[in-house]
């Protein structure tokens, strides 16, 4: 995939690590949470990462936040690498900032909307001249306008959509340059999610945000991203631009995922083929690649050896051993069009 | 999926308000809903978040609690003699159900309708499972308590077959419900609201708290079930996409109004109301082009304080003049009685409605009879009229 500029923030082999104390695990376990993940992301580009809970795509959102400590691997803010060994500073705070699930609990009730967008300005220094100015501005740049009938409600005053465009403002506030969303709509109701998916959007265009969206749904995913990555217990198993993971999916589990997913244009009613279990424990991974207990293609080497990130296309990578011709047997499997395996709605 | 007009009715809904709280301070909850549930059919109630589809679905099997008030209305339940099973006409003798009040019978005539006859599954499985209980147990004790007359071995080797049904193995009799996943757990639920063989199974979002992978799974071997054992389902959920694949039949509500009802294809591909339109415009899908999406403008009303006429008027792009003063009737569209209904002014007599609420039905996915030209909505007809 061609880019323009270079990556605003980069992971490199980023792990993460959970000691598990509690005694349902037996002897002090490890949650093996994240595990050697790698991404960029760009000016004025949506990033999604898609995976079901435990997959550890929340773990990754909070990494690049920097409220949980990396186990191994880097950061790169501007090219320039991150001293993970010390708390973050307010310049990366600054530079990247998480917008959190819940907006009912993200939001100090005792606090009016004034209050809550004006502290990061008065933190950061830049409220100008006029810090209200500052705020209504700020709630008019994420459409909550009159500004001048928001900025002196108070939380529960607002519904569910309002309170999660006062909790973007307050990220817009120090002016950053990533925005890590972490299933900001998934609180929400359904008639006002695309509201808030269309504000990002069109934050990423008109001031060239570069923004993480961590969701469950492969389907908004599509929607807003230019890029899909694809988690699967901690690991990264799938990444390309979005169309052609929806369209020509390479893993397995994408596949899994998608043909999953309810979608009402579909007339094909028999494309589910099952899945025999559930995620794995994240305490005991399976060995070689976590997804193969449940893969219908599972071979020899995959109970072994983890998969590389094989490419299957134009900037389209697959953490799959079924795209490595040494191992098929250069079968015509590989042959980086993914067309093998066709979800439902690509076989007509 | 057959049409809904040639089953026989097994749930009848008329006129039912559910109120909470008492006076000038009572909230509307359920507002004049009526609603059927046929033999064998799989009816999707869907809505937002406080749009009373749970508080109805709580009214109808009594299980609502203080302070929710039943303020008028009815619900009839069809009990239906054994071994007439089948949702579709059958030849030879007609058999005849017995009515049953579910709004003013008293405990003992309730007590032997829910669950042998209405069963309920929850939405959190952890939260409505005895944590304390092992599976066995818990099956054991519906057994119990709705079929004394069933000793212990039989209950034994019933509550196997249960978990047998939805997929479990016998052995998990023994577990307890923390040590089950959550996929699991919502299976234990329905295999427990299978326990007596119930005629209606009503499932308030019983898969929102499940991953989509799990999601699905636990869907398709629902719609196993019930082609083998012929239930009916009232199943209740935000997410109408997931509906349109399940459901025969969707309704939809909206400030505690159902304010549109039809075949789930032709609500999806033919909407009549602005809010299901919207709605329908509010999820993106995975295939076919892309296209910007704007969902709803404005948020779902407060309860407490109800727009006027319309509920949807402050939200809707076509609002005309009347919608903000008068509540709109309750019409009937198209050909076939009961086959879709919409409360919308937009839809009455004179008025015009805009060409997205007038697109053309589709024919069903079966039977492709593809006629176009007959699903046209002229000749609305009033049903009710527009008192509040």
């Amino acid at each position: 995939m061609t880019r323009e500029g270079s990556p605003l923030l980069e992971a490199v082999g980023i792990t993460k690590h959970f000691r598990a104390r509690s005694s349902r695990f037996g002897r002090s376990g490890i949650v093996h949470a994240a595990e050697d993940i790698s991404l960029s992301l760009y000016p004025g580009s949506v990033t999604a990462v898609v995976g079901e809970s435990g997959s550890g795509k929340s773990t990754l959102s909070r990494l690049l936040a920097r409220t949980h400590k990396p186990t191994a691997g880097s950061l790169r803010l501007r090219g320039e690498p991150v001293d993970l060994h010390r708390p973050a500073d307010r310049a990366y705070r600054r530079a990247v900032q998480l917008v959190l699930q819940d907006p009912f609990a993200s939001l100090n009730p005792v606090h009016d909307v004034n209050y809550i967008l004006s502290r990061p300005l008065q933190i950061h220094g830049l409220g100008g001249r006029d810090l209200r100015e500052s705020v209504l501005d700020l709630l008019r740049r994420v459409s909550l306008e009159p500004a001048e009938q928001f900025i002196d409600k108070y939380p529960h005053e607002l519904s569910g959509g309002q309170r999660q465009r006062v909790s973007i403002a307050r990220c817009l506030a120090v002016r950053p340059q990533v925005l890590l969303a972490d299933e900001p709509v998934s609180m929400l109701d359904v008639s006002i999610r695309l509201g808030i998916l269309n504000l990002l959007a069109d934050l990423r265009d008109r001031e060239q945000l570069a923004i993480l969206y961590v969701t469950h749904d492969i389907a908004s995913a599509r929607y807003l991203a230019d890029t899909i990555m694809v988690m699967y217990a901690g690991r990264v198993v799938e990444v390309g631009p979005a169309d052609r993971v929806v369209n020509h999916p390479a893993h397995p589990y994408t596949q899994l995922l998608l043909s999953a997913a309810p979608d009402p244009e579909s007339t094909d009613q028999d494309s589910w083929r099952g899945s025999a279990g559930s995620p794995p424990s994240l305490v005991s991974p399976p060995s070689g690649c976590r997804f193969h207990p449940r893969c219908p293609f599972a071979m020899a080497i995959c109970s072994t050896d983890n998969p590389p990130q094989l490419p299957v296309g134009e900037g389209h990578v697959a953490a799959c051993w079924l795209h490595d011709a040494g191992v098929t047997g250069g079968t015509h499997r590989h042959t980086g069009d993914a067309d093998v395996f066709m979800p439902r709605g690509e076989r007509g | 999926m057959t049409t809904s007009t040639t089953r026989r009715p097994l749930l009848r809904i008329r006129n039912l308000s559910v109120d909470y709280g008492f006076g000038d301070d009572a909230v509307h909850a359920v507002d004049g809903v009526d609603l059927d549930i046929g033999r064998g059919e799989v009816v999707g109630l869907a809505g937002e978040s406080g749009s009373g589809k749970s508080t109805l679905a709580y009214a109808v099997t009594r299980l609502l609690r203080e302070p929710g008030v039943i303020v008028g209305g009815e619900a009839t339940y069809f009990e239906w003699p054994e071994g007439t099973d089948g949702g579709d006409e059958t030849s030879g003798a007609q058999p005849v159900p017995v009515e049953v009040d579910l709004l003013s019978s008293d405990r003992s005539v309730i007590h032997r309708v829910r669950w042998s006859q209405i069963a309920v599954v929850f939405q959190s499985a952890l939260h409505s499972l005895n944590p304390v209980l092992r599976v066995g147990t818990l099956i054991d004790d519906v057994l119990q308590a709705h079929e004394p007359s069933m000793g212990p071995k039989r209950r034994r080797a019933r509550a196997a077959e249960l978990l047998d049904l939805v997929g479990i193995s016998a052995d998990r009799l023994r577990s307890y419900p923390h040590e089950l996943s959550g996929g699991m757990r919502q299976r234990v639920m329905i295999a427990l609201a299978l326990a007596l063989r119930p005629r209606l199974l009503v499932m308030d979002e019983p898969t929102t708290a499940l991953d989509v992978v799990i999601q699905r799974e636990i869907l398709t071997e629902l719609m196993d079930l019930r082609s083998r054992l012929g239930f009916s389902v009232l199943f209740i959920t935000h997410d109408l996409s997931l509906l349109i694949e399940i459901a025969d039949t969707i309704a939809v509500m909206y400030a505690g109004r159902l304010v549109e009802k039809a075949p789930a294809r032709a609500l999806f591909h033919a909407p009549r109301h602005p809010y299901t339109y919207g709605l329908t415009h509010s999820f993106p899908s995975l295939h076919g082009p892309h296209r910007t999406m704007a969902g709803i403008e404005g948020s779902p009303p407060d309860l407490r304080r109800v727009p006027s006429g319309c509920p949807f008027h402050p939200r809707c792009a076509w609002a005309l003049d009347i919608c903000a003063t008068q509540r709109p009737p309750d019409l009937e569209l198209g050909g076939s009685p009961a086959a879709r209904r919409v409360q919308c002014w937009l839809h009455e007599g004179e008025h015009h409605a805009p060409a997205e609420l007038a697109a053309p039905t589709p024919a069903p996915l079966a039977a492709s009879t593809n006629g176009g030209a007959s699903t046209r909505t002229a000749g609305a007809t009033v049903h009710s009229g527009g008192a509040s």
